[in-house]
């Protein structure tokens, strides 16, 4: 009897301490998610403006104008980066240790999703979303799974945007721009929290009172 | 109390000290550079939160590849001093100010709300902050960017505002890498997601600013100042 109660305590007693374990990971802001869903419109209109913003050249797709699918990986690329230099954005991007389990998605896999989401929108032949094009071994989810439960607000989807955008001023066209910019936007609804954290407010993390 | 109560409470209180002392201990070393290989078989931490040193490295290569060549001839960052500010003295200031700010990502970010300029001592603009959002080195806590949000500003604000930024940052680091977009109240607000871009990029640091027209939310006008290590 003695020897039964001593082993459920010490049972019991790994169990809690284990548990506050697992919560002491825990921090303010989600790791990582995938890209996004498949866009309600495209974006494929055959007539832009130059990259200086005068003239116009008909003819060619948004898909071809961005360099087709090498073109946009290497901008998909180049926005990621930019991306991550705010702190809080950043910490999406980064995999913790539990690397390719459901729901935490590498950069690299993260970017390869991205790449078709504007791919499929732009005129391209890319699926989004499903596999990537080249089968990397993965499946990109759709934006409304991918995001859920990352409680991400307003303020943080529209500093995305407007990080992007500031990216590729100048490099398209401020009419591609602004298509671009917009088809990110159609994704709103399906990224954005605004029963936790409001929209358009400041960023809160998911555990209010939760620092550090 | 009696002998027998006494023995019990000490078998109860070695039950749950061992157990718990053991699972930290344990933990403990799988989160230790040398740990985690062992804690990724195991199938990693079930808490899906990227370390911040992790974030900080991310973000410290992203910084590497896109810095200028030059040293800069200065880093401003509204009065406050990359590199040497620690966050004890950013939270000194902003109680000295009456501001709402929040420690957040292992301490080394702090985010302040409602900021009105005349609380930083070297602001270029005039317009109170929505959102300023200080970052930190996680090993020392000193000050690595200061980033500042102005939401839904109206097209005159934001062209007062971007015309004050611009031409403090010139008077101070002169000519910008990257000088696009009109910034008349007509510009900024032209089209959905009109934007413009002030950049500067040094070997050491890098300054910026930028509005976005957002659809339905107005201008919103980012100014951000980073160290690079």
């Amino acid at each position: 009897m003695r020897l039964k109660t001593g082993i459920l305590v010490i049972a019991l007693g790994t169990l809690v301490s284990a548990g506050g374990l697992v919560a002491g990971c825990s921090d303010d802001a989600p790791a990582t998610t995938d890209a996004g869903t498949k866009p309600t419109s495209t974006a494929t209109g055959t007539t832009t403006t130059t990259p200086t913003g005068t003239g116009t050249t008909p003819t060619t797709t948004l898909y071809e104008r961005l360099g087709k699918k090498d073109g946009i990986r290497t901008a998909i690329a180049a926005i990621v980066t930019e991306e991550l230099k705010d702190p809080e954005i950043a910490s999406y991007f980064v995999t913790p240790p539990a690397i390719g389990t459901a729901g935490r998605p590498t950069r690299e896999q993260i970017e390869e999703c991205f790449t078709n989401l504007l791919a499929s929108i732009s005129g391209g032949t890319e699926k989004y979303p499903g596999l990537p094009a080249d089968n990397k071994g993965f499946q990109c989810r759709d934006m409304k799974t991918s995001h859920a439960g990352l409680g991400i607000p307003g303020s943080i989807f529209d500093r995305f945007v407007g990080i992007a955008g500031a990216f590729l001023k100048g490099k398209v066209s401020d009419a591609d721009l602004g298509t671009i910019a917009g088809a990110l936007n159609a994704t709103r609804t399906d990224i954005v929290d605004t029963s936790r954290t409001g929209d358009g407010g400041a960023f809160l993390p998911k555990d209010a009172g939760g620092g550090g | 109390m009696s002998e027998l109560k006494r023995a019990t409470w000490k078998k109860w209180a070695i039950a749950f000290a061992v157990p718990t002392v053991t699972s930290v201990m344990f933990v403990g070393v799988l989160h230790t550079s040398f740990g985690k290989p062992l804690l990724m078989k195991l199938g990693g931490c079930p808490i899906s939160i990227a370390p911040q040193a992790d974030v900080e490295k991310a973000r410290r290569e992203a910084l590497a590849h896109d810095r200028g060549e030059a040293p800069s001839p200065e880093k401003l960052a509204l009065g406050f001093m990359l590199s040497s500010t620690t966050l004890h003295d950013v939270e000194t200031w902003a109680e000295t100010n009456g501001l709402s700010c929040k420690r957040k990502r292992e301490d080394a970010v702090l985010v302040c709300n409602d900021v009105p300029a005349r609380a930083f001592k070297a602001s270029l603009g005039s317009a109170a902050a929505s959102e300023v959002l200080f970052s930190f080195r996680l090993a020392d806590k000193k000050l690595l960017s200061v980033s500042v949000w102005r939401y839904g500003l109206a097209g005159d604000a934001a062209s007062t505002e971007l015309g004050l930024l611009s031409r403090g940052l010139k008077s101070k680091l002169g000519e910008p890498q990257r000088d696009l977009g009109g910034k008349g109240a007509a510009d900024l607000t032209a089209s959905a997601y009109a934007t413009t871009v002030i950049d500067y990029k040094f070997r050491d640091y890098t300054a910026s600013v930028s509005t976005t027209n957002i659809p339905g939310k107005g201008v919103e006008l980012h100014e951000e100042y980073l160290a690079i290590d």
